[in-house]
Parts: structure tokens; sequence; C-alpha cells
């Protein structure tokens, strides 16, 4: 096991920058999830950590050793694929012990690892199977074993469980976040599904067009999300995201924009500046119908009922609007709705630069 | 995409019936001529019977008998197996390792290979029949078993590069990565995972070599001079005589020739389809 450490790193494909000054220390055994849209750089991060890409810039330790120039055999390090990549001639047994055959290690101790991790991951029955024969699931079961009998010192994820249908991506879920408690193995995770990274991840780091936006912990992105970008994309629905200018009328200062106003919460007053034009953001979940002193009036366009609560889209003065109201809400589509924000959980955002007031930017981001 | 597709459009019975007899027509055809020399190699005489009676009169086997006791068949067949399997061997590993590295490598010079092999493609065989001629008789390799296998197997690398490059390319990067974290080398990879992987390209690519040398004439007759070099196509050529031909040894010959070739056919049958339909259908 180890740690995994980026100082700085960029890749670039020609001229295209496509990984910008990377800072990231993983602890030994903490699973880390990299998230973000399509193209932003997650993969080629992972890549360069395998060894299956060139480091244009930057230093890469895996434990105490640099191997930046190290090939991915002498780095020690397991890589699940996206595809599985499975050996379509090879059994499952074999597709598991290809990595410790080549290693040379004794037939007994590769049949002990071989047979140890199929029990584990259910696979003991189809030892003897071809990839063709089997389902989904059960691929990326083989593939999973591939990795876990290599006992590395990290392991690599490329958006494992994107081919898999919903249901079966839950289970596999589970299944990861139990082998990853089980083994304790350092983990770099990368999916673009941010429920994914939410409940995998000791640690998110988000990215986006090459750049660290921000890394913590789940519930800390959620809770105080450092820039637009991650306000917008950690949270599912969206955070709902309002231009708005900040006066001060007698004395209290307060947010103003298209169909809402509101006071500037105390918490926040302390990192107000110079800078008027700002953001404010506001999760579903922190808004809530009110029948007298709405902060705002919303037209619902479209009703989502999910259960135990409704998701009611629309939009106020033209600027889209996400709101989790109670199931039993007499709403209507086609209908205005008054809604309250919970000024406690109200984020402020400098307009120019997307950063939360009283945020730097991370470090290494431009 | 493959599979039977059953006709979606209704055909009347006199259209099918019409479409079956040009069916038909078109077999006899093509099969007519066949069933002619199976009727001369069995038939004891030397002539060139005109009737069209496609069954034998006095069936024998008086020509084969000929054929290997009296001429020396069986030093020619030495001569052609030895010179199409070396080919094989040659022409297929060298392709194979070729068009692997045209196939994942990116270095100076590889589209200028590509399309020099292509180019080579374009000209018929006999163009280059005396440029080889001198160059084997400078290498000192005429009337050397040698010398035909070099030519051969040169001959088949281009085509032998683009089918297996073709095949190489259908082959994700993703298993060879895989391979890669697992700890293989680049020969390893090569050997493990592509080769297992292109059976079926290589299956083709194996028998065209091998029906290259099996059947070229021109060259191994202009190279090969005494008659104890001779490979079969050449030696049952010197049948065909200048005055009189001996048609019923040739027929005969040439079932036997043929039967090699078909034996092989039926061996990679299965492999065969899959390599030539690669590319199109993904496993
Ligand atoms: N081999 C390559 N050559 C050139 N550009 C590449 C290569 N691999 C990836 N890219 C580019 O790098 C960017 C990031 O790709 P990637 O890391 O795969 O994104 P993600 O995994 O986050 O979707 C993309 O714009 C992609 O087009
Ligand atoms: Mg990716």
């Amino acid at each position: 096991m180890a740690s995994v450490t980026l100082t700085d790193v960029s890749k670039r494909f020609g001229d295209n920058t496509v990984v910008k000054n990377v800072f990231l220390d993983i602890a030994d055994g903490e699973f880390v999830v990299l998230v973000g849209p399509s193209g932003c750089g997650k993969s080629t991060t992972l890549r360069m950590i395998a060894g299956l890409e060139d480091i244009t810039e930057g230093e890469l330790k895996i434990g105490e050793r640099v191997v930046n120039d190290m090939t991915p055999r002498d780095r020690d390090v397991a890589m699940v694929f996206q595809s599985y990549a499975l050996y379509p001639h090879m059994t499952v047994y074999d597709n598991i012990s290809f990595g410790l055959r080549l290693r040379k290690m004794p037939k007994p101790e590769i049949d002990k690892r071989v047979r140890d991790a199929a029990q584990k991951l259910g696979l003991t029955e189809l030892l003897d199977r071809k990839p063709k024969a089997m389902s989904g699931g059960q691929r990326q079961r083989v593939a999973m074993g591939r990795a876990i009998v290599r006992q590395p010192a990290v392991f690599l994820f490329d958006e494992p469980l994107s081919n898999l249908d919903a249901k079966l991506r839950v289970q596999m879920r589970a299944e990861i976040a139990r082998m990853h408690r089980r083994e304790g193995v350092t983990t770099v995770y990368v999916t673009h599904d941010q429920i994914e990274a939410m409940t995998l991840a000791d640690r998110i780091v988000v990215m986006n067009f090459g750049v660290v936006q921000q890394v913590g912990a789940p519930l800390e992105l959620y809770r105080e999300p450092a820039n637009t970008f991650v306000a917008g994309f950690i949270g599912s629905p969206s955070m709902n995201l309002f231009d708005v200018d900040l006066r001060a009328t007698g004395g209290e200062p307060t947010v103003t924009g298209k169909g809402l106003s509101v006071p500037v919460p105390e918490r926040l007053r302390p990192h107000l500046g110079d800078q008027t034009k700002l953001v404010l953001g506001v999760r579903p979940e922190h808004l809530s119908e009110a029948v007298d002193g709405p902060h705002m009036t919303a037209r619902v366009d479209m009703l989502e009922p999910l259960g135990a609560e409704v998701h009611a889209l629309g939009d106020v003065e033209g600027q889209p609007i996400v709101a989790s109201l109670e199931p039993d809400t007499a709403v209507r589509v086609g209908g205005p709705v008054g809604l309250r924000m919970d000024l406690d959980q109200i984020h402020l955002f400098d307009r120019e630069t997307g950063l939360a007031l009283g945020r730097q930017a991370h470090r290494g981001a431009a | 995409m493959s599979g039977h597709t059953s006709s979606t459009q209704q055909s009347t019975a006199g259209e099918r019936l019409l479409k079956n007899l040009f069916l038909v027509a078109l077999c006899v055809m093509v099969l007519y001529p066949v069933v002619w020399v199976f009727k001369m190699a069995f038939t004891p005489s030397q002539g060139f019977s005109m009737s069209l009676n496609p069954i034998p009169e006095n069936p024998s086997l008086a020509n084969f008998e000929y054929l290997l006791t009296e001429l020396p068949f069986f030093t020619w067949l030495f001569n052609s197996v030895v010179i199409s399997l070396a080919t094989t061997l040659v022409g297929v590993f060298l392709a194979c390792t070729s068009a692997y590295a045209l196939s994942r490598f990116r270095f100076p010079g590889r589209t200028t290979a590509m399309l020099s092999f292509l180019v080579t493609q374009m000209f018929p065989g006999v163009l280059m029949m005396i440029p080889l001629y001198l160059i084997m008789d400078w290498l000192g390799l005429l009337d050397h078993l040698l010398g035909l296998i070099l030519v051969y197997s040169t001959t088949a690398i281009p085509f032998c590069v683009w089918m297996l490059k073709g095949y190489f390319d259908t082959i994700p990067i993703d298993l060879e990565e895989a391979a890669m974290m697992d700890g293989a080398s680049t020969a390893t990879i090569f050997w493990k995972v592509i080769l297992p992987l292109s059976l079926p390209a290589v299956a083709v690519t194996a028998l065209f070599s091998f029906m290259t040398a099996w059947n070229e004439f021109i060259l191994a007759a202009v190279f090969m001079n005494r008659a104890d070099n001779y490979t079969l196509p050449v030696g049952l050529q010197r049948l065909v005589g200048q005055f009189s031909t001996d048609w019923g040894y040739f027929a005969a010959g040439a079932i036997l020739v043929s039967i090699p070739v078909v034996a092989l056919f039926f061996a990679l049958q299965k492999n065969l389809v899959g390599g030539l339909t690669a590319g199109g259908v993904k496993g």
C-alpha cells in the first residue's frame, strides 16, 4: 500500500493542455474519486498515475518513489477499465491469473489467490468460462478480480460501472465500497457520476477543463462548494444560481436580482468585499413553499413527483429554477408558487471569478 | 449485420423458378470443366475426348499410377511442400510483426511503408520477373529452393500485412493496456494477447501465402532448371509437350496438386469465415 502524490502535474497533447497543474496528496488507504464532466481530463490524470500516459510536467510519487519514468509494470498499480478489457481468448481463471503468471509467482500461490478472489467476488462457479459467455456484471467482477489478486499498492478505476444498467450499478458500487473497506488499498476512482462520487469517496476531486476545482470530503463539497462550477456539479438536482447585485438598503446588505431580493445572512457578511456583482446559490432542497412573505415567485412548468418529495421545475422571470417541495403540495403545472429560501443555506459567489465569497482559488487553478 | 436474411419481398413461384434455373445453369458452367478433368484423369487413353458425356468409359487409375511411379512426382511434391511451408512461415511471421508495428506504433515512414506495399500490388507479377531473375542470379540462388522461398515470401507479404493490419486495428487498445498493467512487455503482449486473438486473420494470410507458393508457375519455371528442383506445377506443365499433350496424366496431376489446397481450405474453413468477415462484425 502506498500514498500517491501529484505535484504540479500537467499533461499536454501537442498544444492542447488537458491537465493543468494538478496538486494532490492521496493518503495511504484513502479512496479518492476524480469527478467532472466528460473531457475534463479525469482519465488522463488516472492514466498518468497508471503509467499509460507520459507526464508532461510535474512530479508523481507512489509511496516514496518518484515514478514519472517508470513503466506501469514497475509501479505496482492495478487498473480496472471502463470496457473491462478482459482477454477474450482466456478463461476467467487465466484472465485473473495473467498478471501473476507473468510475474512468475509459484503455481500454488497463484491458485490460492485466484480462488480467494473468485470466492470474494462470487466467481468460483465461472472460473472456466470465457468472457464472451458472461453478463456485464460478471465481466465487471472478473476485471476487479484481476486487479485484486495482484495485491497492488494502488487501485485505479476508470468509470468501471458506466456500462452496467442502473440496478447493477448500485449493487457493484456497494461491492466496490465493501472491497475497499476490506482490503484498505489506496484507490483512485474516476467517474462522471456525482452520485457515485458522493457515495464512494473519502475525498472527491472535482475537475473542469483540466483544472482541479475543489478537493474535499463529499459533504464538504455539498455544503461549501468553492465555486459556481462545483456548486452546480455536486448535488442533484443542481443548485439554483441567480445573478444578483449587492446593495446596502438601510444599512443592511441585501442582494437583489430579477424577481428576488434577500438580506445577506450574518455569517456571509464578513466576506463581502468591494465586489457588487454576485451570484446567489440555493439548493432545491433549501427552497420551500411560502404562503406569505416569499422571497420570490416561480412559474411552474413541470412537476416530478418522486414519492418522498416533488421536484417543481419552472422559472423566476426567465431564470430557470428547481425546487424540492412537500409531496402533498397544492402547486399545479402552469400555476405560480411562492418560494422561501433557507437563508442559513444560501451561497454567494463572485460573479467574475466564480469563487465563493471568502474563498481562494484552489492551488494550481489558474 | 451477419446471419441469414430471409427474403422479405414476395416473389412469385415463376420468378423463383427462373432464378433457380439461372443459378443451376451457372453451377453447371462452373463445375463442368472440373468434372471433365476428373473424366480425363480416370480415362486411360491420353486423347482429348470430345464426347460430352462426363462419365469415363473405362475408368482406371492408370494415369495416377504412371505419375506416381514413372515420374519424379514425389521429388516435385517434396519441393512444393518445402517451398510452400517455408514461404508461409516466413511470410506470416514477417507480416504479423510488421503489421503489428504499422497498426500500433507511430513512426516516421509509416504511411510511406503502407503505401509502397499497396503500390507493389498494382503491378502484375510478371513485370518483376527480370529484376528478380537478376537479383537471384546475383545472390547465386537460381535453381535453389531458397530462392523461390524468398521471392514468394516477399510477394505474399504486402497483402498479408494489409490484411493483418486491418485486423489488428480492430483489437481494442484497452486489451494491450490491461496487459501492460498486468506487467506484460510489448513482446508478451504480441505473443500472448494479440496473436491468439488474431488467429482467423493469421489463418487467412497463411492460406494465401501457401497458395501463392503452391500454385505459382511462371517464376518457378524460369528460376528452376534442373528437373529435380521443379515444383509440382512446373513438373506437370512439362507433360503438356510441344507436339503432343498427355492430357490424362496432366488431369490426374492437376487433381493431385489440388488435394492439399482443398484439404487446407476445409481445415481452416471456420477461421477463414471469421477472418474474412472480421472488422465488419466485432465479436
Ligand atoms: N491521446 C490523446 N491525444 C489527444 N488528445 C487527447 C488524447 N487523450 C485525451 N485527449 C483529450 O484530452 C481531454 C481529456 O480527456 P480525458 O482525460 O479522456 O477526459 P475524461 O476522462 O475526463 O472524459 C479531451 O479533450 C480529449 O479529447
Ligand atoms: Mg474518461
